[in-house]
């Protein structure tokens, strides 16, 4: 699809407007593509998403830090809420659900917390089970909300290994194929996914959000 | 002054207590020690600190035992967890930034069982090291993580404000900890971590206060480890200006080339808390003995998970050689 000069300078203002923690910004961009009669969700892909890619691509870079990462988030969770009326139209594409926390015995979130902003801003529906969460709980939510995958952190040594219960209990319900896992964490390595068999590991949020796209196939 | 311990020979291995504190399951077991008295009562408190001092042979007595006391004399809920699990904030008692400086600091009972478990351990040869949790890090047990992430950006002042508020109250404890008999203090601020905030934030919010903070506790003549959490690669400068006596460092930072940053200072850390948890003796040994080449002093990197063995730690205070004691603290 070809985008007009006005989609293109309101998409540039939306992405600008997060990677740049504007929120008051982005909120008025987001009713410019509402007033403008513009898709909803190309305004998502093309404005917000590739914002909060800059966003990552500054973390990763150590230009960003997580105070800055917070306020990017914010200015899309902002923009997002201007948005959803017209989405409400838009029923037939439903977001893809993933189910996140902290396994049992730690408490330690703020990571977690991070991951579940990112793929928020990113357009996922999260369930954030928070911390501390049983191990047969991820999997209850995760049939219960119908969703297509998992994610697990830890920051200790002493609990990384529930993410392999976590598995186990997939397998033993023959439901492995059912959902994608995605752990991440201090402790935690690809070659410690591998070995309990989740689909993929995240050093960090936004290689997070780069896997997982390309886990669940989502643009 | 030197540390001196259960060898006095050595490189001196210690276990701080506070955020790295070693409340190992199997100790509390055997000797069949009551929960959650470690963390309530001076007596236990002090008892489990002589244990672990002795069953290890460490160069020191740590207390207390978990990072939640301040959080407590502020009005935060604590859950004491079991032997597995170490105390944590369960309630914030402020829930904004700008709400933290109406909060009043009241010592809580346990509060006062760390002041009187130091006065049980001190005035014997292992020297007492007590603990204060950092500013960054309280502030953050008093409100919502994020909450205070974000205010960073969007209320500087507020978050200067609730900072300097919670301090005092770091600071009081700090001496407090000091009279009672400590003869070191750990500041551990994993919060103000160099990953978390980046050197903006660590410069505008961390540097003055824990700066403050250490020159302060510092009129007390006795020496001053800070700790900081994760990579501090970005916050070096900032850190090269503060007056602690010896820095802590966690496992990803490697000491020789901090040892070259900072030639003239005492460095003390870092073997892996996940080697510990979850390797052997010989792996432990080799790792420290690599640390024992650029720290003075020899310590866990980090917090120690509960059900680290025993004799990982043993092995641990085994690698410091008598034949190399480096300089420290004079």
């Amino acid at each position: 699809m070809t985008a007009t000069n006005q989609e293109i300078t309101l998409f540039t203002l939306l992405c600008r407007a997060v990677a740049g923690m504007d929120e008051e910004g982005a909120v008025r961009a987001a009713q410019e593509v509402l007033d403008a009669g513009i898709d909803p969700f190309r305004a998502i892909h093309e404005g917000l998403s590739k914002g909060m890619e800059i966003v990552g691509h500054k973390y990763e870079t150590g230009e960003y830090f997580i105070p800055q990462l917070l306020i990017c988030s914010d200015a899309v969770y902002a923009a997002m809420d201007v948005l959803k009326p017209a989405l409400e139209n838009h029923r037939e594409v439903l977001p893809k659900t993933i189910v996140i926390g902290v396994v049992e015995g730690d408490t330690h979130d703020i990571g977690k917390n991070i991951v579940k902003l990112m793929l928020a801003s990113a357009g996922f529906r999260m369930v954030d089970l928070g911390r501390d969460v049983s191990l047969p709980l991820f999997v209850e939510t995760a049939l219960r909300e119908n969703a297509d995958m998992i994610c697990m952190s830890t920051l200790m040594s002493a609990t990384m290994d529930g993410m392999g219960q976590v598995v186990e209990l997939l397998e033993s319900g023959g439901m492995r194929n059912r959902f994608k896992v995605v752990i991440g964490g201090g402790p935690v390595s690809e070659g410690y996914a591998r070995k309990i068999g989740a689909d993929g590991y995240a050093r960090n949020a936004a290689t997070a959000v780069k896997l997982i796209r390309s886990l669940l196939k989502t643009p | 002054m030197a540390v001196a311990g259960g060898c006095p020979d050595r490189t001196p291995v210690i276990i701080p207590g506070g955020m790295m504190a070693g409340t190992l399951y199997d100790l509390m077991a055997h000797y069949r020690l009551g929960y959650p008295d470690i963390h309530t009562n001076p007596a236990a408190m002090a008892r489990y600190a002589r244990l672990l001092q002795e069953t290890c042979n460490l160069d020191n007595y740590g207390v207390p035992l978990c990072m939640t006391v301040e959080a407590e004399d502020f009005g935060a809920g604590i859950d004491l967890g079991n032997p597995l699990k170490e105390p944590r904030v369960s309630f914030f008692p402020a829930g904004a930034v700008e709400t933290i400086p109406d909060l009043t600091p009241h010592p809580s009972g346990r509060h006062k069982a760390v002041l009187d478990a130091i006065g049980l351990l001190s005035g014997k040869d292992i020297p007492v090291v007590g603990n204060i949790i950092g500013p960054v890090s309280l502030l953050t047990s008093l409100t919502d993580p994020m909450t205070v992430f974000r205010a960073m950006e969007k209320r500087p002042d507020e978050v200067s404000q609730a900072l300097d508020h919670v301090a005092r109250h770091i600071l009081t404890f700090g001496k407090e900890q000091m009279s009672a008999g400590a003869d070191f203090l750990v500041i551990a601020d994993p919060s103000a971590s160099g990953e978390i905030l980046g050197p903006d934030y660590f410069n505008r919010y961390a540097s003055p206060c824990l700066n403050q903070t250490i020159t302060s506790l510092k009129t007390k003549r006795k020496p001053v480890i800070l700790h900081i959490c994760g990579n501090i690669q970005t916050i070096l400068p900032q850190l090269a200006k503060m007056p602690w006596d010896v820095l802590s460092v966690d496992s990803m930072v490697a000491l020789k080339k901090l040892r070259d940053y900072f030639p003239d200072r005492v460095l003390m850390g870092n073997l892996s808390t996940h080697l510990l948890v979850s390797s052997d003796e010989t792996r432990v040994t080799a790792s420290a003995a690599r640390c024992l080449e650029y720290t003075a002093v020899l310590s866990p990197a980090c917090g120690i998970p509960t059900i680290t063995p025993v004799a990982n730690i043993r092995a641990m205070t085994a690698a410091s050689n008598p034949s190399k004691k480096t300089g420290i603290i004079q």
